[in-house]
């Protein structure tokens, strides 16, 4: 049993590392991929400063709408394992069943495989904005709440890899792959308060939406780091974020079980 | 390259798309109700901010309105200048240089995007709506010069999506600055009014991005008619350039698979 799961940390391990070393093969791409980040969040903060300046909307002030999207931008930059792309093409070139050959069970690590590149975004892309942002504004960075906050982001982060396969999957049935991550874009950009945060919808709306799992992942992380008061005490939110995370884990399994079904696989 | 090619290239590509037809209209679906999302979270932001650069609401549906118009030309026949740093990361590029046919049409040929109808379905309603609102194209005159603007934002997201794919020479790979672009009509939303007056002339300059909603706006609410040859000029200007400069970047840093 203990040599098991010996074996096992260990390929995660590797597939974290072989994730992380992938994403550093072009050197460039570094420079160019911080370049967009700073080009896309400091038009975002010119906006909101504007938007907010010297009056207070919604609860937010200018410090705290500029603090609020740093977050955002970086709990957004963890939280996108980006499963569901490369499962979606390999379906549907049929090169899954490459996949299915292997003996470690690639499909299961994947997840593990895309933490490493979120591990790098965080790092190269997240943290140099952050601590940019901070000359200008007093955003505020607690490495205590960065570490009480990890619980809520593993479990948000099974959950959002739960829902990559559960989409993944609808690829057995269709090819409008792009159709379908447009919908998970969609949902993701009004459930999240990626765009705007949830306090600025109707009462009502904000009210259905406040304990939605990607809410959680997303706005609830984010007012968390930001120090401002939660709707619930964070450990419920954990408990919470990884009920929903297995309930999506269940469901991805059984949605890939039943597409596996409709795999014909050519050969010997 | 004569219009007989282009139009087959076009021809085969909707050939190719119709060959899934449900699949066709479930992607225009979700991209109308994408776009509608959009513009539905722009409202609730307006209930709360009010005037934004003093544009009232009215004019800040006709500015959504007529952005995702232009964005949506260009995610209908330009997306695929998105894919160069990824035809540059698998090796593929060289297929393009060889043929005896411009590289950059050939590309933008050699995929269109679906989905991009239902940004257009949902930007058609939008400046429809906001005509019905007091503001926006009446005339057929109007209609004809919103069109003239929406292909000149087009060519301005194509522009932009060119140089910023142009850096994929130099990675070797897809970067998140050619992606960009996806991203910048978000802030094409909003009046350039609201922004610092360096970065005002930057955006109506050197990343023309004004011409995408503001200046048509403008146009239409206070017509002011010195807007329609200035779009014209810097549109040509700010294609003329990037088309240079990509072939400069293009023959400077590309270095072919072969021998």
């Amino acid at each position: 049993m203990g040599l098991v799961l010996t074996h096992t940390a260990s390929l995660i391990w590797r597939h974290i590392q072989m994730g992380w070393h992938l994403t550093l093969v072009y050197n460039l791409r570094i420079f160019f991929d911080l370049l967009g980040s700073l080009i896309f969040f400091a038009l975002q903060v010119l906006i909101w400063s504007y938007l907010t300046h010297d009056k207070t909307i919604a609860g937010y002030d200018e410090p705290m709408m500029v603090g609020y999207f740093s977050y955002m931008y970086l709990v957004s930059l963890v939280l996108s394992p980006g499963c569901d792309v490369y499962l979606s093409r390999r379906i549907i070139s049929g090169n899954i069943s490459l996949d299915l050959l292997k003996p470690a069970q690639a499909l299961v690590y994947l997840p593990f495989e895309k933490f490493g590149p979120a591990l790098y975004r965080l790092l190269i892309l997240g943290l140099p904005v952050l601590v940019l942002t901070r000359f200008f504004y007093p955003v505020p960075i607690s490495l205590n709440r960065a570490i009480t906050i990890i619980p809520l982001l593993l479990a948000s982060y099974i959950f959002l890899s739960a829902l990559d396969y559960l989409l993944a999957s609808l690829c057995f049935y269709t090819k409008a792959f792009w159709g379908i991550y447009s919908l998970k874009v969609t949902i993701f950009m009004l459930l999240t308060g990626r765009l705007l945060p949830l306090e600025f919808y109707p009462a009502w709306f904000a009210r259905i939406l406040d304990m939605n799992p990607l809410a959680l992942a997303f706005f609830h992380t984010v007012k968390y780091l930001t120090g401002s008061p939660l709707a619930a005490p964070l450990p419920y939110l954990c408990y919470l974020q990884t009920v929903y995370a297995m309930l999506a884990l269940l469901s991805a399994w059984a949605f890939w079980k039943m597409g596996m079904r409709r795999l014909s696989i050519q050969g010997g | 390259m004569n219009l007989r090619t282009i139009f087959d290239h076009v021809v085969t590509n909707f050939k190719c798309r119709f060959t899934y037809r449900w699949d066709f209209v479930f992607a225009i679906f979700i991209k109308a109700a994408e776009a509608a999302i959009g513009l539905l979270i722009l409202d609730f932001q307006l209930q709360k901010v009010g005037l934004i650069g003093n544009f009232t609401r009215p004019q800040m549906i006709l500015v959504f309105g007529i952005s995702e118009l232009s964005f949506a030309l260009w995610h209908c026949f330009f997306i695929n200048s998105l894919s160069i740093g990824a035809y540059i990361q698998e090796g593929t590029i060289d297929r393009f240089l060889l043929r005896p046919l411009n590289p950059i049409l050939q590309i933008l040929l050699d995929g269109f995007d679906e989905d991009g109808w239902g940004n257009l379905i949902v930007a058609i309603a939008t400046i429809a709506a906001a005509t019905s609102m007091g503001v926006g194209p009446v005339s057929p005159l109007d209609v004809a010069i919103l069109i003239f603007f929406a292909f000149c934002g087009a060519f301005v997201f194509f522009s932009i999506s060119l140089l910023l794919s142009a850096t994929g020479f130099w990675a070797r790979a897809q970067t998140n600055l050619g992606l960009l672009t996806m991203d910048l009509r978000f802030f094409a939303r909003f009046p350039l009014n609201i922004y610092p007056s360096w970065l005002k002339i930057v955006l109506s300059t050197i990343v023309p991005l004004a011409i995408c909603g503001y200046w048509p706006t403008l146009f239409f609410t206070h017509r002011r008619w010195e807007i329609l040859p200035a779009t014209l000029v810097t549109t040509i200007l700010f294609v003329f350039v990037s088309v240079r400069l990509f072939g400069i970047v293009m023959r400077r840093s590309y270095e072919s698979a072969g021998t």
